[in-house]
């Protein structure tokens, strides 16, 4: 079966407030998708239902060309999933939370110790990994659920600001994992408002504006097709922000009163 | 633009003061002022009750058992206060990274955290006491006393018990200040504290039994070291109300001379422990505890040894979950240790059956106690925006992952529970009576084991919590019925069956074979399960009857 992440006008209100309105998109194996919007534009919505975290009011989510909610689990088991904030259980260590998640996903015995390991090694962990996560950085913790999400090789990463918090070398690292990653088939989902990644890793955009898809394409296509230079004025055009050098003008002039 | 310093330190006394009542050990993303005014009504609720219960059945107040009572009452609660607030005792660590880049200087940020502390214990101190305080002197029955006299007793009551409560509380200080001034042993820290807790615990469920003249008569008279300190602090009440003085006074100076070693030793380690904080916040925290687990209980199968790890590090390294164990093991100790007293002045004296069955007792008791905390204190989630981790490893059916609890149980109370009864039933009765009481005790602390995983289908620390749904004040009675027939009726029955050994040979293949159907039962109902349950509704506001 071919691995496939299909959405068919899903949508999600919360109390009669739609956030999410009708938005379809299909990802194929191997495709880096940059899913952009503006705060509150429905971004972590859409990555909480397509997780399963959330249920859609209506529409449908397809993976493998079933529906995820027919047999959640099996859908589960070939999802790797990165939170907005990390939240992780701080009174474990680096390498206890890797082994929890290697755990309660049946993996066990050496190979994920080599695994464990190897991820803590590549991602500069090994030093700490036996200091409680508490006592992380934003941006070790950040590796560690990336990690975690890798664990089990799955085969669908949805992933909502991956790239927070980490130094510029993890971030030239993770972008190059995600290329690897791609070569090898696995369909990537990158939530962000990190226009500057998103640009160089994804080989396609999506771009929500209050909670409808308003751009699906090649940065390039669409750069050619509004004839804009990049993704930040792309961006800047389809979600129609306000200028930013006046509101900065205004903010420095009222802290000064 | 100019800041005055008054309010910048009256506004850091208020931050401190304001951060007690939205400590995540008691109750995170509470309500301060209702956790507050709560607070107050639990810990004035003895005082009162006992005052008038005493004033209602006519027992004598003002006289001493009643009065020692009140003083070991305050001197045990004063000190799990700072065992409660254990880590905010000092400035912490974050009071430093996060106060420290503002313009403020360091001993202003440690003198506004011991004020906010000075602020508290008074005010609880009050809470506790006061009613006691005015109570004792006015209901007293045997005395005429009015006016200056009555007022004087007030204040020599007063003084008494907060002079015990300050002396127990400084302890705990100076422990916390010197424990932080060596770098946070945290395995001894921790140990000690849980410990110290437990021990607290058991001594506020036990101290009623002072009032029983003939203990209060016995410890009178030959004090225990442990008892030392309530008799001096007793002297101060006593002497400042012109009793006895040949008795009282040496006492109460030696109240004052340990309440001030104790304030010497508090201020220093308090110094002590504040002057080396800057130079330790910066550094790396030390390694989380890591066992030793009983590891060799993990099952193979990795979902449920995954869960049972997890479960292990969270019951000893989450400050609330720890707490709530300990007092749950200080409830079990205070358990056996009122059992183990009323030996000591039941009248008629007690039978060797009756004292055997005590002890033989103390061990079900104590794995009853610890399994049911066990149960509550998994109740109560962790982290609960990091439960996603189990929602979406859920791909396979529940039921493995859910008998880590069972692993738990096992681990934590059945083992312990069991070893002790052995060893001590080893050590008083001899090897046939330990062979006994292991096939006894073992068989039924599996029974309860297999008993407390019924219909359980939430995975340990990963649920919010309804409180209340236990609906203690209905069902307290069926508890307290079960607590005493698995533990002291139990214990009656082996002690009667010494001399029918295939008697108790037979009672424990009937509790083998319940506990096999039990665990038949509970497979079956675990297998019709979807999924575990991560999401706890409270219960509808009304419900229908017989539903």
């Amino acid at each position: 079966m071919i691995p496939e992440l299909e959405l068919r006008s899903v949508s999600r209100s919360f109390a009669r407030v739609p956030v999410v309105r009708e938005v379809s998109f299909r990802l194929g194996p191997g495709e880096i998708c940059g899913y952009l919007g503006a705060n509150g534009s429905g971004k972590t919505t859409t990555v909480r239902m397509l997780v399963g975290l959330l249920p859609p009011s209506g529409g449908d989510i397809f993976f493998a060309q079933k529906n995820i909610g027919a047999d959640p689990r099996a859908y589960r088991a070939r999802l790797g999933y990165v939170p907005e904030e990390a939240h992780l259980y701080t009174h474990l260590s680096g390498i206890e939370y890797l082994e929890l998640a290697a755990g309660l996903r049946g993996l066990t015995g050496s190979a994920v110790k080599k695994k464990i390991g190897g991820a803590l090694e590549i991602f500069g962990l090994t030093d700490s990994a036996e200091s409680a996560l508490e006592t992380y950085s934003k941006g070790m913790k950040q590796k560690i659920l990336l990690a975690a999400a890798m664990l089990h090789n799955p085969d669908l990463l949805i992933l909502d600001e991956p790239l927070s918090g980490l130094d510029v070398t993890a971030v030239l690292l993770v972008r190059s994992i995600f290329a690897a990653l791609a070569r090898r088939g696995k369909i990537i989902l990158h939530s962000s408002h990190d226009l500057g990644v998103v640009e160089k890793v994804c080989s396609r955009v999506i771009v929500l504006h209050k909670g409808r898809v308003v751009a699906d394409d090649s940065v390039a296509h669409l750069g050619a097709l509004m004839k804009l230079p990049n993704l930040e004025a792309i961006f800047s055009e389809l979600t129609h922000q306000a200028d930013p050098s006046a509101a900065a003008e205004d903010l420095a002039a009222l802290m000064e009163q | 633009m100019a800041r005055d310093s008054a309010p910048v330190n009256a506004r850091l006394f208020q931050f401190f003061f304001r951060s007690f009542f939205i400590s995540d050990v008691l109750a995170p993303g509470g309500d301060p002022r209702t956790l507050g005014i709560t607070a107050a009504a639990f810990f004035a609720a003895p005082g009162i009750a006992i005052c008038l219960y005493m004033t209602i059945f006519g027992s004598r107040l003002n006289t001493n058992p009643e009065a020692a009572f009140f003083l070991a009452l305050s001197m045990t609660l004063a000190p799990l206060l700072a065992l409660v607030f254990w880590d905010e005792l000092l400035p912490t660590r974050l009071d430093y990274l996060v106060l420290r880049p503002l313009p403020l200087s360091w001993p202003g940020i440690a003198a506004a955290k011991l004020l906010a502390w000075i602020v508290l214990l008074g005010l609880f101190l009050l809470v506790v006491n006061a009613f006691s305080c005015v109570m004792l002197p006015l209901v007293n029955s045997s005395d005429q006393v009015a006016g200056a006299a009555v007022l004087r007793r007030i204040a020599a009551q007063a003084l008494g018990v907060g002079g015990g409560a300050v002396w127990a509380f400084l302890w705990v200080l100076a422990l916390r200040g010197t424990l932080a001034f060596f770098g946070e042993a945290r395995r001894v820290a921790m140990a000690l504290r849980l410990a110290l807790t437990a021990a607290l615990l058991a001594a506020i469920v036990v101290s009623p039994e002072l009032t029983e003249p003939s203990i209060y008569r016995h410890l009178a008279a030959h004090p225990p070291p442990w008892a030392l300190p309530l008799f001096w602090f007793l002297g101060v009440t006593h002497a400042l109300t012109g009793r006895a003085a040949a008795t009282w006074n040496p006492l109460a100076f030696a109240a004052g001379r340990q309440l001030t070693y104790a304030a010497v030793a508090a201020a220093l380690a308090y110094g002590a422990a504040c002057w080396r904080l800057p130079r330790q916040a910066l550094a790396p925290l030390a390694p989380p505890l890591r066992g030793p687990w009983p590891s060799a209980w993990a099952s193979r199968q990795p979902r449920r040894a995954a869960v049972y790890r997890f479960a292990l590090a969270t019951l000893a390294r989450s400050r609330r979950h720890s707490l709530l164990l300990a007092a749950w093991l200080g409830l079990a100790a205070a358990a056996v240790l009122s059992s183990l007293a009323s030996l000591s002045w039941a009248f008629p004296a007690p039978t060797i059956e009756q004292a055997d069955a005590v002890a033989l007792a103390a061990p079900l008791a104590l794995c009853f106690l610890i399994a049911i905390g066990i149960r509550h204190t998994i109740a109560i989630p962790t982290e609960a925006r990091a439960h996603w981790l189990f929602q979406l490893a859920e791909t396979e059916p529940a039921p493995e992952r859910l008998l880590a609890f069972r692993d738990v149980l096992l681990a934590l109370a059945v083992l312990p529970a069991l070893a002790s009864g052995v060893l001590l039933a080893l050590r008083i009765w001899g090897g046939r009576i330990a062979a006994l009481h292991l096939l006894f005790s073992g068989t039924l602390m599996l029974l309860l084991a297999e008993a407390l995983v019924c219909r359980v289908r939430k995975l340990p620390f990963t649920c919010p919590y309804v409180p209340g749904r236990a609906n203690l004040k209905f069902w307290w009675p069926a508890y307290w019925l079960a607590f005493s027939a698995f533990s002291f009726g139990a214990a009656a029955l082996e002690r009667s069956w010494w001399a029918h050994p295939l008697r108790i040979v037979g009672f424990s293949i009937l509790a083998l074979a319940a506990t096999a159907a039990l665990r038949g039962w509970n497979r079956h109902w675990r297998a019709s399960l979807d999924a575990c349950q991560f999401d706890d509704a409270p219960d509808p506001a009304v419900q229908q009857l017989f539903q």
